[in-house]
C-alpha cells in the first residue's frame, strides 16, 4: 500500500561543491573548447561487455541474491532503467560505470569481503555516478590528462583555473556517490565500512577516523588531479567525515527526519544534541504504537520537530499495523485527504478501528458502506489469488502459542474475541510475508507486509449462511464443508481460501 | 646529539642533486612549486589514518631532532612493502607501512625513522616529487633523455644516504646491514645471515657479484642500471666502506 506523500521529497544526491565546480568549469573557455574538440569521442563511447570473456552477467537466473539487491538499490534510488550489471573477478572493491547515457553498464568487483548491505552501498555508488552524470566529465578528464599539452599550465590563468575546478569536482563527486550509497543501503555505518574496505583501512575505528584533522587546501590544481589518479584510494578519511557531517546537519534533519533519527540511533558513540527526541524515536522504532502516535503529532505540529507530511503518515501506518485503533482512524483521514483511490483501504481502516471500539469510526464506516462492495471484494480476492499462485513453500512458524495468537491477530487485525481456526503465513517471490487466516467471522488476508489486511466476512463469500458446528469443529456453509478443525480437509488454508474465492 | 653536520649525504647523492639543480626546467620547477605543500598536506590527511600512538610519535621526534628537522605528522598505509616513505615538498610527512608496524621490530623501525628524517634534511621528498611530476604529467616543460637519466640515477643513489643516516644514528653496523635486506629476504633466512661476523654467509655471494664470474652475475649488474633502487650488493658495499672510513678517522 503506498501512503500519501512518499514521492514528495527529491533525493538530495548531488553535493553542492560538485555543482559549484561543474558550473565553474563549464564557464571556462578552455573547457568548452576541449569538450567541443572531443565531443564525438565522448558521446559515442560504447561499452561492449559481451565482448569481454571475464565479465559475468548478473540476472535473476545467474545470481538471484545479487540481482535482488540490485533491484532494491534501483528502487531506492528511483532509477527507471535497469542497466546491465556484471561481476568481475578482481581483488579491488569497485563499482565501475561504462558507456554513455542511456546505455550504461555497471561492473562490480571485489565482492567477496562485503556483506549484503555493503554490496547495496557499492551498487548505490555506481547508480550515483549514473544519476549525477559523471561519465562524460570523467572521460573528458582522461582525455585531458593524456594530452594535457592542450591545457597549458605555466603562464595560463585559464588553464590553472580549469585544473583547479577539475580537482574540486573530483573530490566532490566522491561525496555525491557516497550520498547515493547511503540512500541505497540506509545506513551511515555501512557506507563508512565500505569506504574503509575500499581504501584498505578496515581495521581502523570509525571514531578515530571522524576525529582526524584534515588539512584543507585553498589551491588545488593539476598536481592534485594526477595525485588522485595515482592513488585511487584517495580521500577515504574525508569522505567518511563529510558523510557524517551531512547526516548530522539541520538540512538533512529537515528533509529526511525519520532517516535522520534512525541514523542517530545507529551512531552509538556519537553525542547528540537532541537526545530526548532521539530516545523518543528509539522507542517508536522499537514498536511502541503510542510513541509513534505521539511523534506523528509532533511532526504535524512542526514545533520541536520539522513539520512534515510524510513522517506522520508513515508513523500512523506503522502504528496501524501494530493494531492501534487511533492510528487506523487518523490514517484513514489522511488517505481521504489525499484524494487518490484508497477506498478499500479506508474501509478496512475504519472497520478495524470500529472493531476496537474507536469512537467515530462507526459513522465513517456507514458512509463507506454506501459504496459498492462487490467490486471491492472481487479486486481483493483477485489480488490474493494471483499472489497465492506465486507462493514459495516457506511457511512461518511460531514456537510459542501465545506469541502465535498475538502475531496472527495483529497481522490480520482480528478482533480480540475472534477465534482463529487456522492461518498460513507465506513468503512470496520477493521474499515478502503475506498470508491468510480463517476465523468464525470470515477470511482475513494480507497480500504483503506493507499492505493493509483485508477481511472478507462469510456473507461476502457465500450465499448460504456459514455456521460453526462446535461439537465437530466443522465450518460449513449450506452443504459445503469449508473447514474442519482436525485438518482432515485436503489442502492448505490458502488453498481453501483460493477454492472459496474461485467460486465468486 | 645532532647528526646534521655528519657526513650522512652520500657523495653521489650530493653530486647528482647539484646536477639536477643545474638543469634549468627542473630548477625553475623546484622554485615555483611551493603550493605543493598545501596539496600534499590535504592529500595525505584526507586519505591515510594518522598515527596517534605516543611511542611512535616519540620515536619520530627523536629522529627529527637528530637531523634538526621539524617534527612532522605520521601516517599509516596498507601496502605490502616495508619501506618508510617521506611524502610532500617543503614540509613532508612520514608514512609508515602497516606490515612494518605489525612486526614490532623497534630497532629497525627507529632506524628507518632516522633515515626518513635524514631524507627530509637532504630534501629528498622534493626531488622525488619532481621525478614523479616529470614522469606522469604531460605538459610540463620537456626535458631531454640526459636529464631524465640524471633523475633516475639520483633515485638509485639516494638510498646510500639513507643507509649512512641509519648507521650514524644507530651506531650499529650489523643492524644497518640487516636493514638493507629487511622485507626483501624472508625473515627466517635473515636471522641466519650474521653480517658483521666471521660467519657472514652473504660475503661469499657479494664477492661473486663483484667478480663477474658468470653470465647470471653480469646480467644482475646490468639489470641494476635499469632499476629504480640501488642493487643490494652495492648498498652493502657502500655502507661497509663508509663504516671503515669512520673507523679509520677515529
Amino acid at each position: 500500500m503506498k501512503i500519501p506523500f512518499e514521492k514528495i521529497y527529491e533525493l538530495d544526491l548531488i553535493h553542492p561543491l560538485e555543482r559549484d565546480a561543474e558550473r565553474e568549469f563549464k564557464e571556462n573557455d578552455l573547457y568548452n573548447m576541449l569538450a567541443a574538440d572531443n565531443a564525438d569521442l565522448i558521446n559515442s563511447w560504447q561499452s561492449r561487455p559481451e565482448a569481454m570473456l571475464y565479465l559475468f552477467p548478473v540476472t535473476e537466473r545467474t545470481a538471484p541474491r545479487l540481482n535482488a539487491l540490485y533491484e532494491i538499490a534501483l528502487k531506492r534510488l528511483r532509477c527507471n532503467i535497469r542497466y546491465p550489471l556484471f561481476l568481475k573477478q578482481e581483488f579491488e572493491i569497485r563499482a565501475m560505470v561504462d558507456g554513455t547515457d542511456p546505455d550504461y553498464t555497471i561492473v562490480l568487483s571485489g565482492l567477496g569481503e562485503l556483506s549484503d548491505s555493503e554490496i547495496l552501498a557499492l551498487i548505490g555508488q555506481a547508480l550515483g555516478r549514473i544519476k549525477a552524470e559523471h561519465a562524460q566529465t570523467l572521460r573528458l578528464l582522461e582525455t585531458a590528462e593524456s594530452g594535457s599539452e592542450m591545457i597549458p599550465i605555466v603562464g595560463s590563468l585559464a588553464g590553472k583555473k580549469l585544473w583547479s575546478s577539475f580537482a574540486r569536482w573530483l573530490t566532490a563527486a566522491q561525496f555525491t556517490i557516497d550520498r547515493a550509497a547511503l540512500f541505497a543501503c540506509g545506513s551511515e555505518k555501512v557506507v563508512a565500512s565500505l569506504i574503509l574496505k575500499q581504501n584498505g583501512l578496515s581495521e581502523f575505528e570509525l571514531a578515530q577516523i571522524l576525529k582526524q584533522p584534515v588539512c584543507k587546501a585553498k589551491h588545488l590544481g593539476i598536481y592534485f588531479v594526477f595525485l588522485m589518479q595515482s592513488m585511487p584510494s584517495f580521500g577515504g578519511i574525508e569522505r567518511i567525515q563529510e558523510l557524517h557531517r551531512w547526516t548530522h546537519s539541520e538540512q538533512f534533519r529537515e528533509n529526511y527526519p525519520g532517516f535522520y533519527y534512525r541514523l542517530q540511533l545507529e551512531c552509538d558513540d556519537c553525542e547528540s544534541d537532541d537526545s530526548a527526541l532521539t530516545d523518543l524515536h528509539r522507542t517508536a522504532f522499537s514498536g511502541d504504537a503510542d510513541t509513534m502516535i505521539k511523534l506523528a503529532e509532533m511532526y504535524m505540529r512542526g514545533e520541536v520537530l520539522p513539520k512534515s507530511k510524510l513522517m506522520p503518515c508513515t508513523l500512523y501506518k506503522e502504528a496501524s499495523f501494530l493494531g492501534n485503533a487511533k492510528a487506523m482512524y487518523i490514517l484513514a483521514a489522511f488517505l481521504i485527504r489525499d484524494k487518490t483511490d484508497y477506498k478499500a483501504e479506508i474501509q478496512r481502516l475504519y472497520c478495524a478501528a470500529k472493531s476496537r471500539g474507536f469512537k467515530g469510526a462507526r459513522n465513517k464506516l456507514l458512509k463507506c458502506y454506501a459504496e459498492d462492495q462487490t467490486a471491492l471484494v472481487r479486486k481483493v480476492c483477485a489480488d490474493f489469488f494471483e499472489k497465492y499462485h506465486n507462493r514459495t513453500a516457506c511457511k512461518v512458524y511460531f514456537d510459542d502459542a501465545d506469541a502465535q495468537a498475538v502475531a496472527v491477530a495483529n497481522a490480520f487485525w482480528l478482533d480480540a474475541d475472534d477465534h482463529i481456526y487456522s492461518y498460513e503465513i507465506l513468503f512470496d517471490a520477493d521474499n515478502h510475508i503475506y498470508g491468510t487466516a480463517i476465523s468464525a467471522k470470515g477470511v482475513f488476508g494480507r497480500t504483503g507486509e506493507q499492505e493493509l489486511p483485508f477481511n472478507l466476512s462469510w456473507s461476502n463469500l457465500r450465499k448460504d449462511k456459514v455456521q460453526l458446528r462446535r461439537n465437530t469443529g466443522e465450518l460449513i456453509s449450506g452443504k459445503t464443508l469449508i473447514y474442519v478443525a482436525n485438518g482432515k480437509l485436503n489442502g492448505t488454508v490458502g488453498e481453501i481460501v483460493a477454492r472459496i474465492v474461485a467460486e465468486l | 646529539m645532532s647528526l646534521l653536520d655528519e657526513d650522512f649525504i652520500h657523495p653521489t647523492d650530493k653530486a647528482l642533486t647539484e646536477k639536477i639543480l643545474q638543469i634549468k626546467p627542473l630548477a625553475d620547477w623546484l622554485e615555483n612549486a611551493s603550493e605543493l605543500d598545501e596539496v600534499c598536506a590535504y592529500f595525505y590527511s584526507a586519505s591515510l589514518p594518522q598515527i596517534v600512538e605516543e611511542t611512535l610519535i616519540e620515536m619520530m621526534k627523536r629522529a627529527c631532532r637528530s637531523f634538526e628537522v621539524p617534527a612532522t605528522v605520521l601516517y599509516r598505509t596498507r601496502t605490502f612493502e616495508y619501506d618508510v616513505l617521506c611524502a610532500g615538498f617543503n614540509n613532508p610527512v612520514i608514512i609508515l607501512p602497516a606490515v612494518l608496524l605489525d612486526r614490532n621490530d623497534c630497532d629497525i623501525l627507529q632506524g628507518r625513522l632516522y633515515s626518513a628524517a635524514a631524507a627530509i634534511a637532504a630534501q629528498h621528498p622534493k626531488f622525488e616529487f619532481l621525478l614523479w611530476a616529470f614522469e606522469n604529467i604531460q605538459g610540463l616543460p620537456v626535458i631531454n633523455s640526459a636529464a631524465k637519466a640524471v633523475l633516475y640515477e639520483w633515485k638509485r643513489a639516494k638510498v646510500y644516504t639513507l643507509d649512512r643516516a641509519f648507521f650514524l644514528a644507530t651506531g650499529d653496523l650489523e643492524l644497518t646491514l640487516k636493514n638493507i635486506f629487511y622485507g626483501i629476504v624472508p625473515f627466517e633466512w635473515l636471522k641466519n645471515f650474521h653480517f658483521n661476523s666471521d660467519d657472514n654467509t652473504f660475503l661469499e655471494q657479494l664477492e661473486r657479484y663483484f667478480r663477474n664470474e658468470n653470465p647470471a652475475q653480469i646480467l644482475g649488474k646490468v639489470c641494476g642500471f635499469f632499476m629504480d633502487y640501488a642493487w643490494l650488493p652495492t648498498r652493502y658495499d657502500e655502507i661497509k666502506k663508509f663504516s671503515e672510513q669512520r673507523r679509520a678517522m677515529q
